[in-house]
């Protein structure tokens, strides 16, 4: 027998791999048989959608070598295996034109490829410089949140020393989840299959998708259940998954809220199990809703009083199978000045409907316990001893707002002088934050900008130094992610086929390389596989599992009936102290929005399409060609109203606000509330490298001016009223 | 799976048979077998034949710590002692930890474009899961004396805490 060193074992190992011949078929036969039933070399991977903040699983067909299509998973316990028009036309991106192949550099005339050693060296080398000057509190992360960024973003600031890691959350969903947090403990997700009475407040499941709502939805109304739409508009959505539409004033469902909370308590229509056994505070927010009367929402919201009483009324009824849905942006993610409070009542409603926890109500699934890198054998940066500098959580700035910051507080701190560099990931602030002018001028005020991307958006051609290429999702695997389901599961992006453009790189080898270059290495002492099986280790799971067979199931199976709660007191806070400690009203009351129309004004209000989201679809083919068939850039107007203004459905209007206007084609409909325009999100593009939807429609944000609200401190971004006038 | 059950049986009906026999009854005239065709006896056959030039399919553990060094992502390392001694410790780069007789409903887990490095206990059980992968097609390799015999009790790194066993020692696992 031959001793073999590592010499000879190298060559032979080559030699066998070259001879391993794959599958071995036991008769001529029965190869003929597999060969004549397999198609042309198709394989599978698994994957995650990035067209969204929704994660659903994919699966990805390669024929050929070559990306085929895409199709929802199956096994994917939140969606079911269904997926959107843009999950499906995700698959042009991979091959598109427009995609960044090589690292560029802002020269006076233009971006010039550079090498990524170069990237790496005149970026660090001016980060250094940063570092010794101003110090790490003059660095940033912006993100839209995804779970490769969380993780490598956030520990890339920490070993810089910053405290600046920033997602979207102010200019999404803060307002929701501060609301949440403070009354319930954490932000839960609706048993939409199991119940029978759902109010949405504002949220579109269809037009923003919530893969996961539009499963379990029409499996509930299949059964009997109502589903209530309050909204000044008349979405799509509403059209098909409402029984009834309550067409309430645009930022005044919190007077809607509390006069059904009123309701409840003095008709005794509220689980007074659950009221008194899980919560605080109940005679705080008796005596603070005894106002609101029904009459009086009526005369705010503009919703007729039998409407209003008799809505709460069906849905008490049905309790604890009841649930006003959580919302993601929706109406009061970050829009008006009252939508923190508007969360905490919504909150506070689904606690006296005792839902928390119970079949059809709003359940708090369990995730899945996944582990973390041995900080014993890898180094972890130390928390940043700087407070952030766009003050969530800092004592007397914005102490409730999330960790995860707020990032439309950015360019005015640069311009200020506090940020001397920032990096962009994912994230497109110069077209998705209020105020343009705003955010590219104070953006420009930074001695270092570096946006990474896989394609050109506004931030990258309007602010950034250094634009650094991602590599597609579906070119390279991804970190491990959780699926919060009533069976909790694990999944993972798997590469999928090779990279088209082989000089753009994954986020995780970016940032090491990064890191490394700046001196840090010691931090990123590690590959994503390696992370990826330290968090599964816990879940006697590995990459590989994830990688061939997709989600896995992760711990047991969730069960109704908990009732602990994430906060202070251990129980659900109708009326929070910690609100009450830092000078914010401890239940919700009534506060009217900022801004109020006045004759011949409209409030601007926002929202998402099937097809068209995100800025990062207004470049897709396909997705942009829907929308150009269809008009999907239209803004909505009230039919009564077009006609005093002389507006015909399908013309060309002008819209105003303080100096700007632009003009778009307008849709005249009775579907919206007279005070209201609707302006779909994703247009308005002004990236002129994204020709495709390159000044497509109109966007808000060049309506809306730069705010925070007091206490999540988000964007207020429909705190904003504008005039129209015929082209 | 029914196919590697074939497979299966012919490796057991070889050994029952008696491996000194010289022309066993059932192989097929040369002159019957399509040109380029794959069976299974023709390829136990070239297994034992090919085997010893291949270091029985053995790797040193010394040799594999320095490729795994080197040459990580050419090599899928699987750990085939129970999920209780694997978390005592186990080697850093572990890609699969699989009990011995659940093999068989992991192999859709196998890589065919890397090399597989089995470890057990002292190579004896490795051994006979190289030796099934590689009549299945798979390109592997047991590692000599096994993760607790051949590189625990070398000294080489693990994560947890094993415990070094000496009894565990052993020849290379030759079965």
């Amino acid at each position: 027998m031959k001793k073999m060193n590592r010499r000879s074992f190298i060559k032979l190992s080559t030699v066998a791999m070259a001879a391993a011949s794959g599958t071995v078929y036991t008769s001529k036969a029965k190869w003929t048989e597999a060969a004549s039933k397999t198609p042309p070399s198709i394989t599978r991977s698994f994957s995650v959608c990035n067209s969204c903040g929704n994660r659903c699983n994919i699966i990805a067909f390669k024929r050929q070598g070559r990306l085929w299509r895409i199709s929802g998973n199956p096994r994917d316990n939140k969606t079911g295996g269904k997926i959107c028009a843009r999950g499906h036309a995700y698959a042009a991106m991979v091959y598109d034109r427009y995609r960044l192949g090589t690292p560029l550099k802002r020269m006076s005339n233009g971006f010039e490829p550079i090498s990524w050693e170069q990237a790496y060296e005149e970026i660090s080398d001016k980060l250094k410089d940063i570092l010794r000057k101003n110090g790490p509190e003059a660095i940033f992360w912006s993100e839209y949140s995804k779970p490769i960024s969380n993780f490598y973003g956030a520990r890339f600031m920490a070993a810089l020393g910053s405290p600046n890691w920033t997602t979207h959350a102010s200019t999404c969903f803060a307002a929701r989840n501060v609301g949440f947090n403070h009354t319930l403990g954490g932000l839960p997700t609706g048993d939409y299959e199991n119940t029978k009475y759902v109010v949405f407040i504002g949220r579109a499941p269809a037009d923003g998708i919530g893969t996961s709502i539009l499963k379990g939805l029409p499996m509930a109304k299949q059964k009997g259940a109502k589903v209530v739409a309050v909204d000044p508009r008349l979405s799509y959505s509403a059209n098909s998954l409402a029984n009834e539409w309550m067409a309430i004033r645009p930022g005044t469902d919190l007077a809607l809220l509390l006069a059904w909370i009123h309701i409840m308590i003095k008709e005794n229509l509220y689980d007074r199990e659950f009221v008194s056994k899980h919560t605080v505070g109940f005679s705080d927010l008796e005596a603070a809703v005894s106002q609101y009367t029904p009459a009086w929402a009526a005369g705010i919201t503009g919703l007729p009083e039998e409407q209003i009483s008799r809505v709460v009324k069906e849905m008490a009824a049905a309790k604890p199978a009841a649930f006003v849905e959580p919302g993601w942006h929706a109406a009061y993610g970050s829009n008006y000045r009252n939508s923190t409070q508007t969360a905490r009542a919504i909150a506070i409603i689904n606690a006296l409907l005792g839902n928390l926890n119970q079949p059809g109500g709003l359940c708090f699934y369990s995730g899945a316990n996944l582990g973390s890198l041995d900080s014993s054998r890898h180094q972890a940066p130390p928390n940043s001893p700087y407070k952030r500098v766009d003050g969530a959580g800092v004592a007397g700035k914005y102490p409730l707002a999330l960790g995860s910051g707020l990032h439309h507080l950015l360019p005015g701190l640069a311009k200020e002088g506090k940020f001397k560099a920032g990096f962009f990931y994912s994230i497109n602030p110069a077209r998705t934050v209020p105020d343009r002018e705003y955010v590219v001028s104070g953006y420009k005020n930074l001695e270092l900008s570096v946006v990474i991307d896989w394609q050109f958006s506004e931030t990258a051609e309007h602010v950034a130094d250094y634009i650094l290429p991602e590599s597609h999702p579906l070119e390279r695997d991804g970190i491990v992610e959780p699926i919060s389901a009533r069976m909790p599961q694990v999944s993972m992006q798997s590469k999928a086929i090779e990279p088209v453009h082989p000089g753009a790189r994954g986020l995780d080898r970016i940032v090491t390389e990064l890191a490394q270059a700046m001196g840090f290495g010691r931090y990123f002492d590690f590959k994503l596989d390696d992370l990826n099986k330290a968090m599964l280790f816990p879940l006697k799971l590995f990459p590989v599992h994830l990688q061939q067979r997709g989600p896995q199931v992760a711990g047991g199976a969730w069960d109704y009936g908990q009732t602990m709660f994430r906060t202070p007191s251990g129980k659900v806070e109708l009326a929070s102290g910690t609100f009450a400690e830092h000078g914010f009203s401890k239940v919700p009351i009534w506060e009217s929005p900022l801004i109020e129309p006045s004759s011949g004004e409209f409030r601007i209000i926002h929202g998402h399409q099937a097809y068209l989201t995100h800025s990062q679809t207004i470049n897709n083919p396909y997705l942009v060609s829907i929308a150009k068939d269809y008009h999907g850039e239209a803004i909505w107007i009230n039919s009564k109203k077009a006609r005093e203004l002389g507006i015909a459905d399908g013309s060309d209007v002008i819209v105003s606000a303080k100096g700007y206007e632009n003009k778009v084609r307008c849709k005249v409909t009775e579907r919206i509330h007279p005070e209201a325009i609707f302006v779909p999100a994703g247009y308005g593009s002004f990236a002129s490298k994204l020709e495709r939807g390159f000044e497509l429609g109109i966007s808000m944000n060049d309506f809306v001016p730069h705010a925070s609200e007091d206490i999540s401190g988000h964007a207020m971004m429909q705190e904003a009223v504008v005039s129209i006038r015929k082209a | 799976m029914g196919r590697f059950l074939v497979i299966f049986l012919v490796i057991i009906s070889l050994f029952v048979s008696g491996c000194a026999q010289e022309e066993p009854k059932n192989v097929v005239p040369e002159s019957q077998v399509f040109a380029g065709e794959v069976t299974v006896e023709g390829t136990v056959k070239r297994y034992f034949a090919d085997s010893p030039d291949r270091g029985m399919n053995m790797i040193d553990a010394k040799v594999l710590l320095e490729e795994l060094e080197t040459n990580r992502d050419q090599y899928f390392l699987v750990d085939i002692r129970s999920r209780e001694d694997f978390e005592k410790g186990y080697i850093d780069s572990t890609d699969l930890n699989v009990a011995f007789a659940q093999v068989g409903y992991n192999l859709d887990l196998l890589p065919r474009d890397k090399t597989i490095v089995v470890g057990c206990y002292s190579g004896q059980t490795a051994g006979q899961v190289v030796a099934a992968l590689r009549i299945a097609g798979y390109d592997a390799y047991s590692i000599r004396g096994g993760i607790t015999g051949g590189w625990i009790n070398a000294g080489f790194p693990t994560v947890g805490a094993p415990v070094v066993d000496p009894s565990a020692e052993s020849s290379g696992g030759c079965g």
